[in-house]
C-alpha cells in the first residue's frame, strides 16, 4: 500500500435539527494513497458530500464535527488551530463542486477569480498569478487562454465552466483534489471529455483525487479504490476491481444489480430493486443501518457490525458478508 | 418496511403555531382589540360623541382631579376618552382591513398575471407598477380628498388604489419563479384553466410571502390612517379616530400630554400586535420540505 | 396493411425567438427542426439527446402545450389542434423528471390524485383514487399527506398515479428517474414495466441516460440541436449506432465495469451551441471523421434498414 496523503479516523458529523440530532455522517475512516484515486459512492443522504465538506472544513458553524484522527501529508492536524487548518486546507487540498455555474462568481472576470487567491496566499505580482492562470487554463484545454481572462464566466460553456473550476482548484497546486459530482450537471458526451482530463492531470501532477459520485458508471472508469457509504458508514472498501468483480455487501451487490446494463440484462426484465427507503439518521441508530431493507437480516445484525477485513486494505461491515476470494 | 409517515400537516402547524411566541404575543394581543372594536357598544362606558362642556379635559386615573367615571378622563369637548379610544379602535381596524382588502386584490392580482404570463403583459404591468411608484401618496391622498371630500369611504378607496405596489411586486416574482415548476406544467397538460393555475394552485404557493407583506401593509395603512387624520384629511370629527385625538390634542400637547400619549400607545400596541404576528406566521408557515 | 400509429409527428418545427430587453436585438434558437416521429400503439419510443437537443420541446409539442411553427401532429390519428381539450386529457398524460417540483407542495397526495378526475368530470372520485394508488404501489395511508413528507421514490409514484388516473393511451415521460437515487430508479422503472403490459400503454420515454432508454425501449431516435440525427429499433442502435453522435453517446456512457476504462470520444472541445447554426451538418463542429463537405451541406435524414440516419458517411 502505498504511503497515505490523508488519513482520517472515526469521523463524525452531527447537526442539529428541529426533530432532533442528525446524525449524518457516523464514524468513518478515510484513507487516501498518494496519487491515488478513492471514489466515494453512495445514494443520496448517505453523508458521501458531507464528509468531504468536512475534510475541507466547509462544514455550517452549527454543525458539530469530530475525530480520532485527521492526518495531512504526515502532519497530525488533530489538534492544531482552526486558523492553520484552514490555510493548510486551502494550499493542499481544494474542492470542485457540481454544479459550476454558481461556484463561479457571475460578475468577476475568470481571470479575477483564478489569480485572487494565490495572490493572496503566495503573494504573487499579477503577471505571475496571471501567467500560472493561463498556464493552468491551457492544461485544462481552455483554447486561447490569455485572451479569456478577461471575460466572465457567462461566456462559457458548462463544461468550460467546469474546466474554469478544475483550473481554479490546481491554481495552489494542491495534492489532494475533492471533487462533489463534478459531472453531474453535465452532458454525457462532456462528461467523458472532463472525467478524462482529471485523469490526465492526476497522472501528470501526482495528484490524489476524492471523487464523489452516485454514479457507478464513473466510479468504474475512475477509482483505484471504492468506498460505498450507507446512512453515514463506510459499509464496504476494496479496491475498485475486487468491488465491481466480487462485490461483499448485500447493499452493493443491491446496488450493481439494481443498474441496467445494456447487452447484459435482458431487456424489458425486472430490475432487481432494493425495497424500503434509506433510514432518517435522527438520533442513535445501534445495528445496522440496512438490516431493514436487507435480505440477509437475522437478528444478529441488530449488534453493530465489526468490520471484516478483505484484500489490499479493504474491509467490509456486515455479519452476513461474502467471503472474500482469496 | 423501513418509511415512516409524519403525521399530517395541519396538526403540526398549529402546534408550531402555539410554540412561536411572535404569535402568540403578537396574536393575542390582536385578538383583544378586534375584540374589543367588534364589542365596543358594550365596553364603552359613555357615548364616545356626547359632550359635556362643563367636564372638559379631567386628567386620568393615576393623576389628581381625576373623576371614577371617566377613568382615562375627557378631551377638550369633555368627551370620555377611554370611550373614545374603544371606538376609535373601529377605525383603525376598519381602514386597514378595507384598504387590504382592496389593495391585496389588486396587487395579487396583477403580479400573478405579469409574473405568470410574462411577455408583454409582464412589461405593461410592470410599467404600471412603477408609474405608481412614482406617485407620492400623501399628495395624491391629499388631491382626491379635496376632489371628493374627506370622509372614511374616500380614505379606503384611495388608499386601496394606491398601496398595492408592495403586494404587485412580491407576487410578481414569487409566479415567475413557479410558472416553470413542473406541476404547472402537468396541470395544462390536464387542461386546467387559468384562473385555476393561477388562484388555486400557484397563489396558495404563496402564503408565507403573502402574510409578511400584509402584515407590513396593515401596519402602514394603520399609520398612514393616523397621519392623514391628523392632517384632517381622513376621517372628519367627531368620528372617533386614534389619529384624528392626536391632532386634536396637540393644542394641549403642553399641559395634558396625555391627551396624545393614550392614543399613541394604542397606535402602537396595534402596530406592534400585526408585526409580530406577520413574523410569526411567516417563521411557522410555507410548504414543509423535508 | 399497416395501422393508424398512435402519435405520428410529421415535419414539425419550433423556434424562439429571445430578445435581450425591451428594445435588444432578437435571436433566433431553432429548437426543434423538421421533426418527423412514429410511435405505434402499444409501442415504446426512446427519444434521446443532451441537453438543448430539443426533446423537451417536442414532449410539450406533443402533449398539445406548445403549437409547433410548422407541421402536423396526430394522437391516434387525429390533428391534435383540432382534438377537444377533454379528449386530448384522456388520451395522453406527461410523467416530469422531478418529483419535487411536478407535485404542488400545498396539497394533499388525495386531492393531488383526484384533481384530474375533477377537472375532467370523473365519477366515484374516491374508488378511482385508491384503484390508481394501488396500482402504483402506494398505501393507503398516504392519502392524507403532503408530498413534502414522501421520499423521492413515493413522490414519483404518486406523479404517476395521477398521470394514470384519467387511463390514457399515451404515457409521455420525460427523465422520469433521472432525479432518482439508483435503487428507487429501478422500482420505478420496475413499475413502468408492468404497468405498460398491464394497460397496453403507448409510451415515449425521454431520456439521457442510454441504459434506461435500452432497458424500456422498442425503438429509439436521437436528437442533436433540434433534429433527429437517428432513428433505429433498440437492437439495431445498440448494437451497430450509424451517426457518429450516437457512437459517441453510447461510448461515453460508462458501464459498472472497471476493465473498460475511460472511452476516447475524440469529440473537440467545441461544445454544443444552438445559435451558431452555420449552413452545414449540425454536428460538424464536433464529429471526429468530418469532411469538408459537411460543413458547407446540410446532411439529410435518410433511410436505412432499420430506420433512418442524417449523415451520408454514417454506413
Amino acid at each position: 500500500m502505498t504511503e497515505s496523503l490523508l488519513d482520517i479516523q472515526n469521523l463524525r458529523v452531527s447537526i442539529p435539527t428541529e426533530r432532533g440530532m442528525l446524525n449524518a455522517v457516523r464514524g468513518v475512516d478515510l484513507r487516501i494513497g498518494r496519487g491515488e484515486t478513492l471514489c466515494l459512492v453512495g445514494e443520496s443522504g448517505c453523508g458521501k458530500s458531507l464528509t468531504a465538506t468536512a475534510v475541507m472544513g466547509l462544514l455550517p458553524r452549527h454543525a458539530r464535527i469530530t475525530c480520532d484522527r485527521f492526518d495531512l501529508m504526515g502532519e497530525d492536524l488533530t489538534a492544531r488551530r482552526e486558523a492553520k487548518l484552514s490555510r493548510l486546507r486551502g494550499r493542499e487540498v481544494t474542492m470542485i463542486f457540481q454544479d459550476p455555474t454558481s461556484a463561479l462568481n457571475p460578475t468577476l472576470t475568470v481571470g479575477r477569480q483564478l489569480t485572487e487567491a494565490v495572490r493572496r496566499s503566495e503573494g504573487l505580482s499579477r503577471a505571475a498569478a496571471e501567467d500560472r492562470a493561463v498556464e493552468m487554463l491551457e492544461r485544462v484545454g481552455i483554447s486561447n487562454p490569455g485572451a479569456r481572462l478577461a471575460q466572465y464566466p457567462h461566456g462559457f460553456s458548462g463544461g468550460q465552466r467546469q474546466r474554469i473550476m478544475i483550473a481554479s482548484a490546481l491554481m495552489e497546486r494542491p495534492r489532494l483534489l475533492i471533487a462533489d459530482e463534478p459531472t453531474t450537471a453535465l452532458d454525457v458526451t462532456i462528461q467523458a471529455q472532463i472525467l478524462r482530463l482529471l485523469k490526465e492531470l492526476q497522472g501528470e501532477l501526482g495528484l490524489s483525487l476524492l471523487l464523489i459520485t452516485h454514479d457507478l458508471g464513473v466510479v468504474a472508469a475512475m477509482a483505484s479504490d471504492v468506498a460505498v457509504m450507507y446512512a453515514g458508514r463506510i459499509a464496504e472498501r476494496a479496491a475498485a476491481r475486487d468491488l465491481f468483480q466480487q462485490p461483499r455487501h448485500p447493499y452493493t451487490q443491491g446496488l450493481l444489480a439494481a443498474i441496467p446494463v445494456p447487452g447484459v440484462t435482458p431487456r424489458g426484465a425486472p430490475l432487481s430493486a432494493i425495497p424500503g427507503r434509506v433510514p432518517e439518521l435522527i438520533g442513535e441508530m445501534p445495528g445496522c443501518a440496512f438490516r431493514e431493507r436487507c435480505a440477509r437480516a437475522t437478528p444478529a445484525c441488530d449488534r453493530d457490525p465489526l468490520p471484516r477485513p478483505g484484500r489490499g486494505g479493504g474491509f467490509v461491515e456486515c455479519v452476513h458478508a461474502t467471503e472474500a476470494a482469496r | 418496511m423501513a418509511e415512516r409517515t409524519s403525521p399530517a400537516r395541519r396538526p403540526r402547524a398549529l402546534r408550531r403555531l402555539c410554540r412561536n411566541s411572535g404569535v402568540l404575543i403578537g396574536g393575542g394581543l390582536l385578538a383583544l382589540i378586534v375584540l374589543i372594536a367588534l364589542f365596543a357598544p358594550l365596553l364603552a362606558p359613555h357615548d364616545p360623541l356626547a359632550q359635556d362642556l362643563t367636564r372638559r379635559l379631567l386628567p386620568p386615573f393615576w393623576q389628581e382631579r381625576s373623576v371614577p367615571e371617566h377613568l382615562l378622563g375627557t378631551d377638550h369637548l369633555g368627551r370620555d376618552y377611554l370611550s373614545r379610544l374603544i371606538y376609535g379602535a373601529r377605525v383603525s381596524l376598519g381602514v386597514g382591513a378595507g384598504v387590504i382588502l382592496v389593495s391585496g386584490s389588486i396587487g395579487i392580482t396583477l403580479g400573478l398575471v405579469a409574473g405568470y404570463f410574462g411577455g408583454w403583459i409582464d412589461m405593461v404591468i410592470s410599467f404600471i407598477i412603477t408609474a405608481r411608484l412614482s406617485l407620492p401618496i400623501v399628495l395624491v391622498a391629499l388631491a382626491a380628498v379635496a376632489l371628493g371630500g374627506a370622509s372614511l369611504t374616500t380614505l379606503v378607496t384611495v388608499l386601496g388604489l394606491l398601496l398595492w405596489d408592495r403586494f404587485a411586486v412580491v407576487t410578481r416574482a414569487a409566479a415567475q419563479s413557479l410558472r416553470h415548476r413542473e406541476f404547472i406544467l402537468g396541470l395544462r397538460a390536464l387542461g386546467a384553466g387559468k384562473a385555476r393555475i393561477l388562484f388555486l394552485e400557484i397563489l396558495p404557493n404563496m402564503q408565507a410571502t403573502i402574510l409578511v407583506v400584509l402584515s407590513l401593509e396593515v401596519a402602514n395603512v394603520i399609520l398612514l390612517e393616523a397621519a392623514l387624520s391628523f392632517l384632517g384629511l381622513g376621517v372628519r370629527p367627531p368620528t372617533p379616530s386614534w389619529g384624528l385625538m392626536i391632532s386634536e390634542g396637540r393644542d394641549n400637547i403642553l399641559f395634558d400630554p396625555w391627551l396624545i400619549a393614550l392614543p399613541g400607545s394604542a397606535l402602537c400596541l396595534l402596530v406592534l400586535a400585526v408585526n409580530l404576528l406577520g413574523d410569526g406566521l411567516r417563521d411557522v408557515t410555507g410548504p414543509v420540505q423535508r | 396493411m399497416t395501422a393508424v400509429p398512435m402519435i405520428r409527428l410529421a415535419g414539425v418545427s419550433k423556434t424562439y425567438r429571445l430578445r435581450r430587453g425591451l428594445f435588444g436585438p432578437s435571436q433566433e434558437l431553432r429548437a426543434v427542426h423538421d421533426l418527423s416521429l412514429e410511435v405505434a400503439r402499444g409501442e415504446t419510443l426512446g427519444l434521446v439527446g443532451e441537453s438543448g437537443c430539443g426533446k423537451s420541446t417536442a414532449v410539450s409539442i406533443m402533449l398539445g402545450l406548445l403549437a409547433p411553427d410548422a407541421g402536423r401532429v396526430e394522437i391516434a390519428g387525429q390533428a391534435l389542434d383540432a382534438m377537444a381539450e377533454r379528449d386530448r386529457v384522456r388520451l395522453i398524460q406527461p410523467v416530469f423528471q422531478n418529483p419535487n417540483a411536478a407535485l404542488n407542495p400545498v396539497k394533499r397526495i388525495r386531492s393531488l390524485i383526484a384533481q384530474p378526475l375533477k377537472l375532467h368530470g370523473g365519477s366515484e372520485i374516491d374508488r378511482e383514487v385508491a384503484r390508481a394508488m394501488e396500482m402504483v404501489g402506494l398505501p393507503a395511508r398516504l392519502a392524507q399527506a403532503y408530498p413534502g413528507e414522501l421520499s423521492g421514490g413515493q413522490r414519483q409514484r404518486v406523479a404517476l398515479a395521477r398521470a394514470l388516473v384519467l387511463k390514457p393511451a399515451v404515457l409521455i415521460c420525460d427523465e422520469p428517474t433521472s432525479a432518482l437515487d439508483v435503487s428507487v430508479q429501478a422500482q420505478i422503472i420496475n413499475l413502468l414495466l408492468g404497468l405498460r403490459r398491464e394497460l397496453g400503454l403507448t409510451m415515449v420515454f425521454v431520456s439521457h441516460n442510454l441504459a434506461v432508454v435500452e432497458h424500456l425501449a422498442d425503438r429509439v431516435a436521437v436528437m442533436y440541436l433540434g433534429e433527429k440525427v437517428e432513428e433505429a429499433t433498440t437492437d439495431a442502435l445498440f448494437r451497430a449506432p450509424r451517426h457518429p453522435y450516437t457512437q459517441a453517446l453510447l461510448a461515453a456512457t460508462l458501464p459498472p465495469d472497471p476493465g473498460r476504462g475511460l472511452p476516447e470520444l475524440r469529440l473537440g472541445k467545441a461544445a454544443a451551441d444552438p445559435f451558431a447554426l452555420r449552413g452545414g451538418c449540425l454536428f460538424a463542429p464536433r464529429c471526429p471523421v468530418v469532411e469538408p463537405i459537411c460543413r458547407s451541406q446540410p446532411q439529410d435524414l435518410r433511410r436505412v434498414a432499420e430506420g433512418a440516419v442524417r449523415c451520408q458517411r454514417a454506413g
